[in-house]
């Protein structure tokens, strides 16, 4: 009762009836567009850094079974000094796997001629594209030039540079021709309907450079679809969440997201979500601190994902009885000091203005307040029982 | 595999001259050109020494003409001495990696002739019909 | 000369009639065209039966080696029974034929009546009835490796021993064969000898061979046999076998591999069917040496007795097993580790899991031998066409599905 009647003190009728208007206006645009270049924001290390964790490392996510040509297995006796080594591989194989793809504007096609022939002009009736395929150079490096029918020779546009690349360096998975999936706004919004988000996104990044225009267009509706049907967490654990958080707090609505993190406990990602979004939006307010401070009571996805691997090589009998007991309640002391830290800043970042959706959050806020509080008693009270000192 | 390698297999003699030139492959009506370095005196046909572009002379749907060259390579060889047939120089010079060949000045010369002869000899012909 | 051409025709026709003495009297006028014809031969002396058997039938020296056996069962059918003249397919009445032609004072007519549809349908099956002859009709679920032979073919499972049912189980029949004995007062005894077994599709299953002079009977005995024999067995997943392993018995060696989920079963038809009665559904097998069936199942339980768990195998080596699943993107999953680690420098040699499990034997590959026409000209120049042509129908099929130009 009291949180409802706090609630609606906090929220009149008319503000509210507000809110809701401008969520919408942010989402209704269905193409909506990188006004700046994103770029220098994107590959920031400490937007970086934040993405990578609120991304997350669930180890089944990222190596779960798929349907492959080859699902051959191959058994091995490994020491354990080996296994060590397998584990460090795996974490880095993991995080190639979630290596983001970037976000940059969408690059402008500009003519450069490299001569001009008058006197070659009706030399023949059609223009000759030439591509150099010397040995070892990178797509982006490969010389592509077009003498035109009037006899000026120049680089050829991006379009045909690509084509170029993929006919005579054919990218595994890229097509000559446009996917009707991408072409075909039935079949992409089917895709979109049957929540096959990471199958679009996988196939996008695929066929499109992230600088192209299709790439972003595509993107952005995918994103959009997402923010509406809230399966955020189909997305979790795969390259694709970074940008798209990316993309929500560039747009100003990262509230849907922010509600999702905190139904789902991920008190960390959320305060991590509202910092980003503080930090591309350039507002005054004092995250660092309160990140340092997590930090330092949080491990990193790859640190906890590592855990995870080296637990399995533990005997049961020498995991102690304070392992267990976090084990039963799924939090440490140090989880509880930092869901009191990030709660208190994500209560204040609700009740700014930048906040869309206050009731929703106030509420999901109070619920996990009083679920958190009920497991710190159970987890205080296992604690006296088996005679565990408070460290 | 039968056919020899595109890549080439051909032997590699010291003194003799070698040659940039092109191969005919594909089939009847359609052709398809290698562009090659081979021992200048054997047949097109022949194991070549190194395959260093193709050419395709039959324009594509966007009315282009698809040319790759190994520019690498082909500066190698010509630094090595190696000759270069005709159709091959013409295509370097309209690539711009050669001087322009003459004759493709005198191809131009020579369209730009016929159409406009072809414009006047339509011009009075309409002029005698009106 | 006309008596010399004469007289030969005169001693062997001697009973020839008159009119025909008359003919050859013309032909002696004219030699040039007479015919020789012999008039009597088997064919109008022998009545039809006894010609019919001399095609037909074997000789008392052929029967007693055992020939001819299927002759005579197949009697050709006589298509006019069943059938009345005037009675046909259109039900008429035909006068003179079926009907009288007056009746009482009035003359009957040429007249159409209702159809007799049982009429065909009756025949059919008198002459169905004619032929003791029958082609077993089986469904094609239940057949066995081959058309209606025993091998291959599911028995059901073994009578129920008291309260003990065996209702999960299948068995299905591996051989059946004759089998002889000398007895002293009674020469060859024949009897049938059939080896099947019996499972529950989850690791437990048995067989068995038994004898009885009846098929029905050897087949019951061996089942229930069977039954009474069951051994329990590890799988993997419930679906393959543990590891891979080598088994052989007497001159037949089996090399079983473990297999992933899809793969099917890839074996000999015995190891198959031994397989789906036990319940697994995916492995490879490769026999080496005697195909002796019984042999063959002999190894194949044998080897799967002999399967060691994960963890043996990880306790007895002091190692851990690891396992990479290529679908999962080379994730290693830890599948045991050894109670006590050993301390095993990096440079110590560590056995492949493979080599262990099969016993450092290998499989032996042998080199397939190429076709005779490998090495002729005409197969070059094919060849040297066909390689022009080597990704066409897949772009084909391509543009075909992507529906593009």
């Amino acid at each position: 009762m009291l949180i409802v009647r706090h609630l609606r003190k906090l929220n009149a009728p008319q503000r509210l009836q507000l809110n809701v208007d401008q969520t919408r206006r942010a989402l209704s645009d269905a193409n909506l567009q990188y006004d700046k270049d994103p770029q220098p924001l994107f590959t920031d290390a400490e937007t970086q850094r934040l993405l990578q964790s609120m991304t997350q490392l669930q180890l089944e996510k990222v190596f779960r079974k798929r349907t492959v040509a080859d699902n051959s297995t191959e058994t091995k006796f490994m020491t354990t000094a080996q296994l060590e080594k397998e584990f460090l591989l795996t974490i880095e194989k993991a995080k190639k796997l979630l290596q983001m793809p970037p976000v940059v504007q969408i690059k402008p096609d500009t003519e450069r001629v490299i001569s001009k022939d008058p006197a070659l002009k009706d030399f023949d009736d059609s223009k000759y594209v030439f591509t150099d395929i010397s040995f070892g150079l990178r797509p982006s490096e490969r010389k592509v030039v077009v003498r035109d029918v009037d006899g000026t020779l120049s680089y050829a546009p991006l379009e045909t540079q690509k084509r170029m690349n993929q006919l005579y360096f054919p990218l595994d998975g890229r097509k000559s021709y446009t996917p009707r999936m991408f072409s075909d706004k039935e079949l992409l919004q089917r895709c979109l309907d049957e929540h096959k988000y990471e199958f679009v996104l996988d196939r996008l990044t695929v066929q499109y450079e992230p600088y192209e225009t299709e790439f972003h267009n595509i993107s952005a509706k995918v994103f959009t679809h997402l923010n509406e049907s809230k399966q955020f967490d189909l997305l979790r654990s795969t390259r694709h969440f970074g940008p798209m958080a990316f993309f929500y707090a560039w747009h100003r609505c990262i509230d849907d997201l922010l509600y999702d993190m905190i139904r789902r406990d991920y008190l960390y990602n959320a305060v991590q979500l509202i910092a980003l979004s503080y930090k591309i939006h350039k507002v005054p307010v004092e995250y660092g601190q309160t990140l340092s401070q997590l930090e330092a009571l949080q491990p990193t996805p790859a640190e906890r994902a590592l855990e995870e691997l080296r637990s399995c090589l533990q005997k049961p009998s020498e995991k102690g009885i304070e392992k267990e007991i976090h084990a039963a309640i799924g939090k440490t002391e140090q989880d509880f000091t930092a869901d009191e830290l990030s709660l208190k800043f994500i209560e204040q970042y609700i009740g700014s203005e930048h906040a869309l959706k206050k009731v929703q959050l106030e509420l999901a806020v109070q619920t996990l307040k009083e679920l958190n509080l009920e497991k710190l008693q159970l987890f205080k009270g296992l604690k006296k029982a088996h005679g565990v000192q408070a460290s | 595999m039968s056919l020899s390698p595109a890549s080439g297999i051909g032997r590699f003699y010291k003194h003799s001259a070698k040659i940039i030139r092109f191969v005919r492959h594909g089939c009847a009506n359609r052709p398809f050109y290698h562009i090659v370095v081979m021992e200048r005196r054997k047949n097109q046909h022949q194991p070549v020494i190194e395959q260093v572009g193709s050419y395709d002379p039959m324009p594509n749907a966007t009315n282009e003409r698809l040319v790759a060259l190994n520019t690498e390579r082909i500066r190698y060889w010509l630094g090595k001495g190696a000759h270069m047939s005709d159709p091959a120089a013409e295509l370097l010079g309209i690539a711009g990696l050669l001087p322009v060949h003459p004759r493709t000045y005198m191809n131009a010369w020579r369209n730009r002739k016929a159409a406009a002869e072809a414009a006047a000899t339509e011009a009075v012909k309409s002029a005698e019909t009106a | 000369m006309a008596k010399l051409w004469l007289m030969p025709f005169m001693m062997s026709n001697w009973r020839a009639s008159a009119p025909q003495l008359a003919y050859y009297a013309n032909a002696v006028r004219t030699p040039s065209a007479v015919v020789f014809t012999r008039n009597t031969s088997f064919f109008n002396k022998l009545p039809a039966e006894d010609i019919w058997r001399g095609v037909t039938a074997v000789s008392n020296a052929g029967k007693k080696r055992g020939r001819g056996k299927g002759t005579g069962k197949k009697v050709a059918k006589d298509l006019n029974r069943g059938q009345t003249i005037g009675l046909g397919k259109s039900n008429c009445i035909w006068p003179g034929l079926n009907a009288p032609i007056i009746r009482g004072n009035e003359l009957t007519h040429q007249q159409k009546q209702s159809e007799n549809l049982d009429r065909e349908k009756s025949i059919i099956s008198l002459r169905d009835s004619m032929s003791n002859f029958k082609l077993m009709k089986l469904n094609p679920i239940d057949r066995g490796w081959s058309g209606s032979k025993m091998p291959g073919r599911s028995i059901g499972p073994p009578d129920a021993v008291g309260e003990e049912n065996f209702n999960l189980f299948d068995t299905r029949v591996l051989e059946n064969k004759i089998v002889f004995i000398m007895k002293g007062n009674m020469g060859r005894k024949r009897r049938y000898s059939v080896l099947s077994v019996t499972g529950n599709k989850s690791g437990l299953a048995g067989f068995a061979t038994a004898k009885a002079p009846e098929v029905r009977t050897a087949l019951r005995k061996s089942k229930n046999r069977a039954g009474q024999k069951l051994i329990s067995i590890d799988l993997y997943e419930n679906r393959t076998v543990n590891h891979d392993f080598y088994t052989a018995f007497g001159k037949t060696k089996i090399f079983v591999f473990k297999k992933p989920e899809g793969h099917g079963l890839v074996c000999h038809r015995a190891i198959q069917t031994i397989c789906k009665v036990i319940g697994i559904q995916d492995l490879y097998a490769k026999i080496e040496g005697s195909t002796n069936l019984q042999h063959i199942v002999k190894a194949f339980f044998i080897g799967l007795m002999r399967q060691k768990s994960y963890e043996d195998i990880a306790n007895e080596t002091k190692l851990h097993i690891v396992e990479r699943q290529m679908a999962k993107n080379g994730f290693t999953e830890i599948k045991a580790s050894p109670l006590q680690d050993l301390k095993i420098s990096e440079n110590d040699q560590i056995i492949d899991f493979m080599q262990f499990t099969l016993g450092n034997k290998i499989v032996l590959r042998k080199k397939k031998t190429p076709p005779y026409y490998v090495n002729t000209k005409g197969h070059y120049l094919f060849e040297c066409k066909a390689e022009k042509f080597r990704n066409q129908s897949i772009v084909r099929l391509h543009k075909l599905v992507n529906s593009y130009t």
